[in-house]
C-alpha cells in the first residue's frame, strides 16, 4: 500500500482502490538500531537462500521474518515493498531484497542482499542440475525422469491456475474473463509473444476503462476502508 | 542447434525483462528457444522441476536452463541476466508518487497481467503435451497440480514421482 494523492490513508496501485489502514504504517525518523549492517544482511540473506525450500511464498515468509525480527521494516513497509516489487519485472523476490536492503544500508546492503540471497540457492540450484544431467542418460532413470516430466507440467499448470485467480480477482468480473479469453485468442493468433505483450501494454495505455474494476465492487469490498480517488483530468482520460 | 553465451544471456534477459513474478517469464523463453531451432519443452520441463525443489525464488529455474544451455558459464550468465530487471524496483521507487496514481499507468499493468497469464494458458498446454506421453506421466500432472494449488511443498509431488518412477520402472 501506498500514501493516497489526498493523503489520507493508502492505496493499492493494482485495483486503484484506497484504504486508510497505510496511515498506521508511516515509518517514524528513528535512530540507528542494531542489526543495520551489511555484514548483519549478508548473513540473514545467506541463511534465506539455503533453506527457503518452497518457491517464493516460503521465500517471502523467511524474508518477512527476517526483515522484522531485525526492525528493518515495520510490517506496513513490509507491504509497501511487496506491491512495488509485483510492478517490477523480473523475480519479485530480487525486487523485493533490493528494497529492503536499500532501506537497510544503501548501495552495500543491496549488494550483500542480493549475494546473500542468491549464492546458496544458486549453487544448490546447479547442484541439483549436474545431478539430474548426470543421471539422465541412465535406463534406469527413463520411467522416474518421466514422471517428474508430468509432475512438472503440473507445477505449469498450477502456476498458471494461481496467477489466472490472482488476476482475475484484480479485473472486473465481466470484462476481465472476457479479456483473458480474447488474449488467449489473440496470443495463439499472432504466434509472437514479444509482439503481444508489447501490443497487451498499448492496450492497457489506449482504454484504461477495460481493466479498471467496478467502484462499486471496490466500495462493497473494502466498506468503510474506502476513499474515493482523485478525480481524473480530462486529457488523462481521454474518454 | 546451440546457442551462444550471447543468446542465452540475451534470452534470459528478455524473458525475465516481459515476465512478471518467478515463472512469468515462462512464455517469453518458450519463445526465444523455440526462435533459436530449439525443442523448448525439452529443456524447460526438467528446469522447472529442479527449480521448484531448489531454495530461494522459483525464477531460478532459469539458471537451470542457462546450465542446460552452456554449462556452468550458462548458469552463470542467467544469474547475470536475472538480476538486471529487478533494479528497475529503484527508478520504481523513485517514481511511484507520480506513477501509481495514473490511471494509464494501471490499466498497462493490469493488462499486461492479463496477457502474461493469457499466454501462459498456452505455455501450460504445450508442456502438458510434451510431458505426458505416459499415463504415469498423467497421473502425476494432475498430482503435481495438485499439490500446488494446495500450497505443498513441490519437494513432495517431485519425491513421489522418482520413488514411483523407480520402483514401477
Amino acid at each position: 500500500m501506498w500514501p493516497h494523492p489526498t493523503g489520507a490513508g493508502s492505496f493499492d496501485p493494482l485495483t486503484g482502490a484506497a484504504t486508510v489502514s497505510g496511515l498506521l504504517s508511516r515509518r517514524q525518523p528513528e535512530a540507528k538500531l542494531p542489526g543495520h549492517g551489511w555484514h548483519l544482511v549478508l548473513w540473514e540473506m545467506l541463511k534465506i537462500g539455503a533453506t527457503a525450500f518452497g518457491g517464493g511464498s516460503a521465500t517471502t515468509l523467511a524474508l518477512r521474518r527476517a526483515t522484522l525480527r531485525r526492525r528493518w521494516l515495520t510490517e506496513g513497509e513490509f507491504l509497501d515493498t511487496v506491491v512495488l516489487s509485483r510492478l517490477t519485472p523480473g523475480i519479485t523476490i530480487l525486487a523485493q531484497v533490493i528494497l529492503i536492503t536499500k532501506r537497510v544500508c544503501g548501495v552495500r546492503g543491496i549488494i550483500a542482499g542480493l549475494v546473500g540471497m542468491l549464492t546458496p540457492a544458486v549453487a544448490i540450484t546447479v547442484g541439483l542440475a549436474q545431478t539430474y544431467r548426470l543421471i539422465a542418460a541412465a535406463p534406469a532413470a527413463a520411467t522416474p525422469l518421466r514422471c517428474l516430466a508430468g509432475a512438472a507440467a503440473g507445477f505449469a499448470v498450477a502456476l498458471f491456475l494461481h496467477l489466472l485467480r490472482d488476476t482475475m480477482a484484480r479485473s472486473h468480473r465481466i470484462r476481465g474473463p472476457v479479456v483473458f479469453l480474447s488474449y488467449v485468442g489473440l496470443a495463439l493468433l499472432i504466434g509472437n509473444v514479444e509482439i503481444f505483450l508489447v501490443g497487451a501494454i498499448i492496450l492497457g495505455v489506449c482504454v484504461p476503462r477495460l481493466f479498471e474494476k467496478s467502484r462499486l465492487f471496490e466500495k462493497s469490498r473494502l466498506g468503510e476502508n474506502y476513499i474515493e480517488a482523485e478525480p481524473e483530468k480530462p486529457d488523462d482520460d481521454g474518454s | 542447434m546451440m546457442m551462444g553465451p550471447e543468446q542465452v544471456f540475451l534470452a534470459i534477459l528478455l524473458a525475465s525483462l516481459l515476465g512478471f513474478g518467478g515463472l512469468g517469464s515462462l512464455p517469453v523463453l518458450r519463445s526465444q528457444l523455440s526462435a533459436a531451432g530449439l525443442a523448448p519443452d525439452g529443456v524447460i520441463l526438467p528446469a522447472l522441476a529442479v527449480g521448484n525443489i531448489s531454495p530461494g525464488p522459483n525464477g531460478l529455474y532459469l539458471v537451470v536452463v542457462g546450465y542446460f544451455l552452456r554449462g556452468l558459464p550458462g548458469a552463470l550468465l542467467a544469474v547475470a541476466a536475472l538480476l538486471i530487471p529487478p533494479m528497475l524496483v529503484l527508478l520504481l521507487e523513485r517514481l511511484k508518487a507520480r506513477l501509481v496514481h495514473l490511471r494509464r499507468f494501471r490499466s498497462a499493468l493490469a493488462s499486461l497481467s492479463i496477457a502474461v497469464v493469457a499466454v501462459l494458458a498456452t505455455s501450460a498446454g504445450s508442456l502438458v503435451q510434451h510431458a505426458d506421453t505416459t499415463v504415469l506421466a498423467i497421473v502425476f500432472t494432475v498430482v503435481g497440480a495438485g499439490m500446488l494449488m494446495f500450497r505443498l511443498p513441490p519437494i513432495i509431488p517431485v519425491a513421489l514421482a522418482v520413488a514411483t518412477g523407480l520402483i514401477l520402472g
